[in-house]
């Protein structure tokens, strides 16, 4: 028998199909005798199924136990909130007002243009190593641009005189 | 067969479970009411244990997925929606947490229901075992049943929810469908594989 005649004496047994296919498996079990076998089956199978033994439950024991694990899983939520909620509100609240107002004050920096909160200017001194071009000396020349004072400093250590040509930094 | 005009019909059979007093009550859990909810919770627990019981087939995680079940029931009550019956939403999360819960051992449970099985000592309630048989017959009876537990053993948790939850429950394509997170389609299709199979493991066995 074909799956699909088998799928509709299925529905056929349940009540599940329309009056046209009701026809349909009504005309099928009174010209085939396997389909006729196979729904009193099928029937048989559900009278077994509904015969089956089943434990007999303690319905009141079962709600007491329902109800225990209800009203404890309550008590945990109200103690968790009876005790944390408040205080973690309070932390929760305190952190939000410390954050809002640290925002603040920064922005304040930034749209006062109060002199205390200005910012440093680029720094103007200098320092750099150049290459001297006396042999197997190390120099270092500090800048200050405000005072146009320009410190050298001379690696003596290593032979180089005080009186030794100086090769400007411009040509290096 | 059940009243197609009435998807729960076979469910709405049960004479101790009034579904619209369920919805009501769910409706009072809703705003808070825990007693409503402990009402519920009386009146569905040995149905949702039953689904869950038939899902995972073993008595140790039933109890304990299906308890789950109704914790998550009372935390995720403010999204049930009424348009939708509360049996269904709540055999969802059951069927889902029993799916977890599979997921998460990750091995196949051999049902075993015979052996952890306590029948139910009430007079008034159907009992499926006969009392009035002889020892051999007993025997085949139990011998048989077993079988039919290995074959529903093998099924996937998948085929073994809604062959459990058409068969047993009588829920419709559509309510099946709402419970597993599923297109009806597949509901259909899955019923169909679950049947084919038992019927192929089951075959010879009477």
């Amino acid at each position: 028998m074909k799956t699909r005649d088998q799928k509709l004496l299925s529905r056929a047994l349940d009540s599940e199909c329309s009056e046209a296919q009701r026809r349909t498996a009504d005309a099928l079990l009174a010209t085939d005798p396997d389909a006729k076998v196979l729904q009193e089956t099928w029937s048989e199978l559900g009278d077994r199924m509904r015969s089956l033994p089943a434990p007999v439950v303690d319905e009141e024991l079962a709600w007491m136990n329902v109800q225990r694990e209800i009203r404890s899983g309550r008590a945990e939520r109200e103690a968790l909130a009876g005790v944390f909620g408040p205080r973690l509100a309070w932390a929760f609240g305190l952190g939000l007002v410390l954050f809002a107002l640290s925002i603040l004050f920064v922005l304040r920096q930034e749209w006062t243009g109060d002199p205390r909160f200005a910012r440093s200017a680029t720094p103007i001194n200098q320092v750099e190593w150049v290459e001297t071009g006396i042999p197997g000396a190390t120099t270092m020349i500090f800048a200050d641009a405000s005072t146009g004072l320009t410190v050298v400093w001379m690696d003596v250590e290593n032979g180089v005189r005080i009186n030794d040509k100086l090769k400007p930094a411009e040509e290096t | 067969m059940n009243n197609p005009d009435d998807p729960a019909s076979n469910l709405q059979e049960t004479p101790d479970v009034d579904w619209l007093e369920i919805d009501e009550w769910a409706c009072a859990a809703q705003r808070g009411d825990e007693e409503a909810f402990g009402r519920i919770v009386r009146a569905l627990h040995q149905r949702v244990f039953s689904v869950v019981y038939r899902v995972v087939g073993n008595m140790d995680d039933a109890t304990e997925i299906a308890q789950l079940a109704w914790i998550k029931a009372w935390q995720k009550l403010h999204a049930y929606k009424r348009e939708a019956r509360f049996f269904t939403w709540m055999y969802r999360i059951a069927v889902n947490t029993a799916m977890d819960h599979h997921r998460r051992t990750r091995r196949r449970r051999e049902v075993d229901l015979l052996d952890e099985v306590q029948l139910d000592p009430e007079p008034g309630r159907d009992s499926p075992v006969a009392t009035h048989s002889g020892p051999d017959e007993e025997m085949a009876r139990r011998e048989t049943m077993e079988q039919f537990q290995h074959a529903l053993g093998s099924l996937s948790p998948e085929h073994r929810a809604v062959l459990v939850l058409r068969e047993v429950e009588g829920l419709s394509y559509k309510e099946i469908s709402e419970v597993t997170g599923t297109r009806q389609g597949t509901v259909m299709s899955r019923l169909h594989y679950a049947r084919k199979t038992m019927q192929d493991l089951l075959k010879g066995i009477r």
